[in-house]
């Protein structure tokens, strides 16, 4: 199924920066939270968690930058498609971070930092088709014609 | 209903009951020596919330797929196409992440997986299970009203 990207993306282009502006805070604030937290301990698990999470703030990254804050003809169309799986996932990540303190017996006011990076990222996600939708809408509203 | 559509909805319901069968045997079976007592009440909530992210996630992906492309052959000034049955949509795909993260929970606990994979598997399974049970819902309620 072909993606029309230019037209819907010129309808919305000052939109689109901010967009992609708080789709790279996501991104880093998650490889940050990850990389601070989970590197050097050379546990198997955290090593594959942490390698997951390099792989998906790179497409999120990718995203934000080639889908949203370069101009309007430039596009990648497979992360287009996943983009908002990408950003469900990195919120994901954060609650992961959240489950493995309350498992541990050590969630205390500080782990709540966690729960709000990840409904930032996955408010960016809803946000973002809203936003898309509402601009296809009105790109194809029909004007009303004056009497 | 004719007698013919009243004996394949009985064949289809009793394939589904019968199917169940091993699924109880098996969850009769979970509990046994694996400790789901140690693990706090946060942890269970936050493995819920973290299903409920991939129901979004799959719940977003369909609806950008169904909701934002315009195909070959459409005017560039069609009416942008709209859910038909916008409830079954949402409840089948939350109804399928929820279950799907669930299981696949009691699944990765019982095979003692690290606990950051865990939620890893959660929100994978939820997301499949999300986007599986609205496919199969879209059978018998065809989503977009221009279909």
């Amino acid at each position: 199924m072909p993606i029309f990207l230019p037209n819907r993306v010129a309808n919305m282009q000052p939109e689109r920066k901010l967009f992609g502006l708080a789709k790279l805070y996501v991104c880093l604030v998650s490889l940050h939270t990850a990389w601070s937290l989970l590197a050097g301990l050379g546990e198997p698990d955290h090593v594959i968690v942490l390698t997951l999470t390099v792989l998906v703030v790179a497409l999120g990254v990718m995203d934000a930058v080639v889908n949203d804050l370069l101009p309007a003809h430039f596009c990648a169309p497979s992360v287009f498609r996943w983009k908002y799986v990408i950003f469900i996932a990195l919120g994901a990540g954060q609650m992961s971070l959240i489950y493995q303190a309350a498992t541990s017996y050590r969630v205390d006011f500080s782990t709540l930092r966690y729960a709000l990076d990840a409904t930032a990222a996955v408010g960016v996600a809803v946000l973002d088709l809203n936003a898309r939708w509402v601009a296809r809408n009105e790109s194809t509203a029909v004007p009303r014609s004056v009497a | 209903m004719n007698r013919q559509q009243y004996l394949v909805q009985l064949l289809r319901n009793s394939v589904l009951l019968i199917s169940l069968l091993p699924c109880l045997a098996l969850a009769q079976a979970l509990p046994n020596g694996v400790g789901f007592e140690d693990i706090p009440m946060a942890a269970y909530g936050v493995t819920i919330a973290t299903a409920l992210m991939g129901c979004i996630a799959g719940t977003l992906h369909r609806m950008s797929t169904l909701l934002e492309d315009r195909k070959v052959g459409d005017a560039p000034d069609a009416p942008p196409p709209a859910l038909r049955y916008p409830k079954v949509f949402i409840s089948s795909n939350i109804l399928g992440g929820l279950m799907a993260g669930w299981l696949s929970f009691l699944t990765l606990t019982h095979a003692k997986t690290p606990s950051l994979l865990v939620q890893c598997g959660v929100l994978i399974s939820a997301f499949a299970g999300a986007v599986a049970i609205e496919r199969l819902a879209a059978k018998l309620y065809p989503n977009v009203k221009s279909q």
